[in-house]
């Protein structure tokens, strides 16, 4: 599904070149549940940014379902990102000028889903996620946690193919974090592919390869 | 989709309602000031375009050289240029109008007697020709009875009350007539303001009439004629010269066409009537309606710019997940749409309010024409232009942004601080210059107008009134009647109740019209020379009377009899026909009279102040002169007008009393210009009101993006004083360089306007200054404000917030 070869990643400022990513060659075939781990600032979300094609590698080849993305314009590759990738941000990112419902709606409106398979099925992701009562609330009024759900709802109520997920249990109670992961396990036993960034050793466990970066060099990659 | 743009767009424009106001109220008035422009823009230029045949027809202009320096332009011509156009081809139709020189018209309804100035005698085939609306009856037939006249609604009522007027008798003389039809109103945008129409042939049958119209040297007939389909009117206008060259015998006229369309702006002619526009003003407010727009555009860029820094992290999770650039620069677009299309919503309702107001001010009735096409052309024009102009590059901005780094919370395109981005500094300057060179012409116009004002004009004009007695009554009494009647009606007065003063002449210090060429000689005149002078016939009151100043010699005496061939020069006259020295006692000779200089008075302006003082030669010749002026006691007004209406009785008890002060006719001399300047201030202010809005919008978001900063520096030590000056400097620099920048086109354009005027004001630097004050102090007042409250506020909260 996904093809990495020799992508580089790099920031200039001034006459200095700061490293990010370098080399990164990588496969993942569908079905796959990858864990991504590594220090801070080691490249994680870099690299995820780079796979759910919100960023652009300064070299090297990336192959999403055997499409060429490296040669792809802004518009073919938002084509992409829209029909096949779902996204948790590490930060969470949702719209504050937006209640907890039309966040979650949204990327289904970009998809042009009709209104009324648009209702059943934010209704059936806030039933899920255990959120009905606060779907008419703002951001701005929900605490972090709850805030990460929504995050989370919102990229996966596409039901899209690959779902990429930085750092979504972060701001958890531990027992939402484990709610978070059951849903993960279970959507990958549905045959969702699924990327995730954590730094928490449990979480690890329910992928089925793990991959740490260090330095921007990909330093261990290996099935569990 | 749509949908879902639009409520985003509401919900977004709500939850920012300071800057929606700032946005919406600065459009909308802007579009307001525009339509308003365009209403009367659109009025000046379709003048007397309403005509089916407008764009054939022509006036025939006559252009008759005096001598060698000068030539006179008529826009009429002799009635039997008619017979000449026949001759010419391609010319399909020749209609003349004529209204008699000098008094208003007298019409008999039984024993009630109604006056009328607006009138015109025409040819039969007028209303074939030209268009008019009809309130009852039509024009049909109306060439075929010379008793038949037609009048305007207005007129009607005024003789006929609310009973119909058609068919109605009316007595004009001894002869009566019947009214044929009555016509609308005169529309605002026509040339022709008539509110009686009479046919030719009714004036052609009275007395010596024809015999003396027939000459080829009375050219008292406007004719105007339809040109076929691709005929040359070059062409046209000199085959007519050839022609009337032949049939008078003279080779000093030169004919030529002048298009209908042309009626209303060409001031060259010494004898046209119609009311006038000019080009240049409605190219002025053309272009200043242009520049409001302009304004209340930039207001918007720069606020939704602005704002864009905050809006990029919601442009960047939309993409994030999944809005392509296009949805998204649809959905920033459609926040425009909104906003611009409640701003036309909001303009056309103070377009429609401040109708009747501005029609007073522009002295013309405007109504929106709501059920007009071209309206909501318009309408929809400017409004896809302002969210061209203002939405499209806020949205392209907005929907570039890379996702990834604005949520890494790197501005992107915004660069750092709101105010220092370089677009959007040249926004506010643009604006800022913009304001500043408006505020200049202002100042200039304003300082100009009051030196108008204030001149000294060299006569007195106040608490004097004048009445005038018309040719015809002159007429009517025969000469020798008529100097005894003025002499009578003098005596009358001087000693009637209210009145301190009385004099006889044939015009007023305010403007002399009258001029002649061809009868000066005095010695040292070249023998081929015929200057065109001035002239006024004045009693020997008239100095005192209007307390004209003599340089040398005395002005005419009563008992005198050697008076009646002298004459009194003004200092011009002396000096520039070349007089030689002495002035006084030189042979002068005027009409065929032979007398000489018993004085020279100091120059007054008897022409308006665009012109310079020309050579005036007052003569004392008892002949007819038709003005009385008499002077008020201070307080008896109605008492002086009751007694010269009592005067005025006692000769001609039918003919209606009619008076007016002389200042009234001052003010009115330079009521467009003043009506023009008052317009130009008022959008001037509209102008710079709407850059003061941009700016207030545009300090408040910079004081609260830079909130975190000023925390900071807070905690670290800075006084408010500081702060406050730290964030005021940033836009106090750019007002400075708008200063700078609105100056030279400025000071060019009030040189070139105050060329117009041969008595005007020098362009001084402190207006300069000024301008640039105000405009500082616009700037300081609303970015100042903005500045203090940021700088007061608690570092520890905003440090918190953020
Ligand atoms: N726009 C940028 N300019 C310069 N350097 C950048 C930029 N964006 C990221 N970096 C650098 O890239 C490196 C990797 O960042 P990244 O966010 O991928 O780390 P991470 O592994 O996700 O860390 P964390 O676990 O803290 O989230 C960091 O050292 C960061 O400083
Ligand atoms: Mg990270």
């Amino acid at each position: 599904m996904i093809q990495l070869s020799n992508i580089e990643r790099y920031y200039k400022s001034g006459p200095l070149t700061t490293w990010v990513l370098r080399d990164i060659n990588l496969r993942i075939r569908e079905g796959e549940f990858v864990t991504v781990m590594g220090p801070s600032g080691s490249g994680k979300t870099t690299l995820m940014n780079l796979i759910g094609m919100l960023d652009e590698p300064d070299g090297g080849e990336y192959f999403f379902l055997n499409e060429p993305v490296h040669k792809f314009n802004e518009r073919k590759r938002t084509d992409l990102h829209k029909h096949y990738i779902g996204f948790v941000f590490q930060a969470y990112h949702l719209i504050d000028e937006l209640t907890v419902y039309e966040n979650i709606e949204t990327p289904l409106l970009y998809r042009g889903v009709k209104s009324a398979d648009r209702k059943a099925m934010v209704a059936e992701v806030l039933d899920r996620f255990n959120i009905v009562a606060k779907k008419d609330l703002f951001p701005g009024q929900l605490s972090g946690g709850q805030q990460q759900l929504v995050g989370v709802a919102r990229a996966i109520i596409g039901k899209p193919k690959l779902l990429l997920a930085d750092e979504p249990t972060g701001n958890l109670h531990s027992s939402q974090g484990e709610m978070i992961m059951n849903l993960f396990a279970q959507l990958h036993r549905e045959g969702m592919t699924i990327i995730q960034v954590t730094h928490n050793e449990n979480n690890a466990r329910y992928g089925t390869r793990l991959i740490e970066l260090r330095d921007g060099f990909v330093r261990e990659d290996r099935t569990v | 989709m749509t949908f879902h743009y639009f409520k985003s767009a509401v919900r977004n424009l709500w939850k920012n309602r300071l800057y929606s106001a700032l946005n919406l109220s600065g459009l909308a008035i802007g579009m307001t000031a525009a339509i308003l422009i365009a209403l009367w823009v659109q009025s000046e230029l379709r003048f007397d375009g309403y005509h089916r045949h407008a764009e054939n027809l022509w006036r025939i202009k006559t252009d008759l050289r005096i001598n060698d320096s000068e030539t006179w332009n008529w826009g009429s011509t002799p009635l039997r240029i008619s017979e000449l156009c026949a001759k010419v081809p391609g010319l399909s139709v020749t209609a003349q109008v004529m209204t008699p020189y000098g008094n208003h018209i007298l019409l008999r309804r039984g024993p009630e007697y109604f006056e009328e100035e607006n009138y015109g005698y025409v040819s039969a085939n007028w209303f074939e020709t030209f268009d008019y609306e009809f309130a009852e009856g039509d024009a049909r037939g109306f060439g075929e009875h010379p008793n038949a006249l037609l009048l305007t609604e207005g007129l009607a009522r005024k003789i006929f009350g609310n009973r119909s007027a058609l068919g109605q008798t009316l007595h004009l003389d001894s002869a009566e007539f019947t009214v044929h039809a009555v016509l609308r109103d005169p529309c605002p945008e026509s040339s022709f303001r008539h509110n009686l129409l009479i046919p030719t042939e009714a004036w052609l049958r009275q007395g010596s009439n024809r015999e003396n119209d027939s000459n080829w040297n009375n050219f008292n007939y406007t004719t105007f004629v339809e040109l076929r389909h691709g005929t040359d009117p070059k062409k046209v206008g000199a085959q007519l010269t050839e022609l009337l060259r032949e049939a008078k015998q003279d080779s000093n006229i030169t004919l030529h066409l002048g298009a209908l369309s042309d009626l209303h702006f060409d001031t060259s002619l010494k004898d046209d009537n119609f009311d006038k526009g000019s080009r240049r003003t409605v190219a002025v407010f053309s272009f200043v309606g242009l520049l409001i727009l302009l304004m209340a555009a930039i207001n918007y860029m720069s606020l939704t710019t602005a704002r864009a820094q905050t809006r990029a992290r919601e442009a960047g999770i939309r993409k994030a997940v999944g809005g392509s650039r296009v949805q998204l620069f649809a959905q920033f677009l459609s926040e425009s749409a909104v906003l611009a299309g409640s701003a036309s919503l909001l303009a056309l309702l103070l377009v429609q309010m401040s109708l009747p107001w501005f029609s007073e001010l522009a002295g013309r009735t405007f109504v929106l024409p709501w059920s007009s096409p071209l309206l909501w052309l318009l309408a929809g024009g400017v409004l896809a232009a302002t969210v061209l102009l203002a939405g499209v590059y806020p949205a392209v901005l907005l929907a570039g942004f890379q996702p990834v780094q604005v949520l890494r919370g790197l501005g992107g395109a915004m660069g750092r601080s709101g105010a220092r981005s370089v677009f959007r500094q040249s926004l506010v300057v643009t604006q800022f210059a913009i304001s500043v060179a408006l505020l200049i012409c202002t100042i200039v116009i304003g300082r100009q107008w009051s030196y108008i004002q204030d001149k000294e004009m060299g006569y007195e004009r106040e608490h004097i009134f004048s009445f005038e007695i018309g040719w015809q009554q002159f007429a009517q009494l025969g000469e020798e009647r008529s100097l005894n009647m003025l002499k009578t009606m003098k005596q009358t007065l001087s000693q009637a109740p209210g009145i301190a003063g009385v004099c006889n002449a044939n015009g007023s210090p305010v403007h002399i019209e009258s001029t002649h060429s061809g009868s000066v000689k005095f010695d040292g005149l070249p023998p081929d020379a015929e200057p065109a002078v001035s002239q006024l016939s004045a009693d020997p009151e008239y100095a005192d009377f209007f307390s004209l100043k003599m340089l040398e010699g005395r002005w005419f005496e009563n008992g005198n009899a050697a008076d009646v061939n002298n004459i009194v020069l003004n200092e011009t006259a002396a000096r520039g026909l070349g007089l030689h020295k002495p002035w006084v006692g030189q042979r002068f000779g005027f009409h065929g009279r032979d007398g000489q200089v018993i004085g020279i008075v100091r120059d007054f302006h008897f022409l308006p102040l665009h012109e310079k003082i020309a050579p005036l030669v007052a003569f004392n010749a008892p002949s007819w002169r038709g003005s009385f002026f008499i002077k008020a006691r201070p307080g008896q007004h109605a008492e002086a007008i009751a007694s010269a209406e009592k005067a005025w009785k006692q000769w001609f008890p039918e003919r209606p009393f009619r008076f007016q002060f002389i200042d009234e006719a001052y003010n009115r001399m330079y009521h467009a210009e003043q009506q023009a300047s008052l317009l130009f201030s008022l959008f001037a202010g509209i102008a710079i009101f709407i850059a003061g809005l941009g700016l207030f919008g545009l300090a408040t978001f910079v004081a609260l993006q830079r909130t975190k900063e000023i925390g900071i520096r807070k905690v670290l030590g800075a006084s408010v004083a500081g702060i406050a000056t730290l964030l005021a400097a940033d836009f106090l620099k750019l007002v400075l360089v708008a200063v700078v920048l609105a100056v030279p086109p400025a000071y060019f354009f009030m040189q070139r306007w105050l060329e117009d005027f041969a008595y005007r004001i020098e362009l001084q630097w402190w207006m300069f200054a000024l301008a640039g004050l105000v405009a500082t102090v616009i700037a300081l007042a609303t970015v100042g404000a903005q500045s203090a409250k940021a700088a007061l506020a608690d570092p520890i909260k905003s440090l918190r917030s953020e």
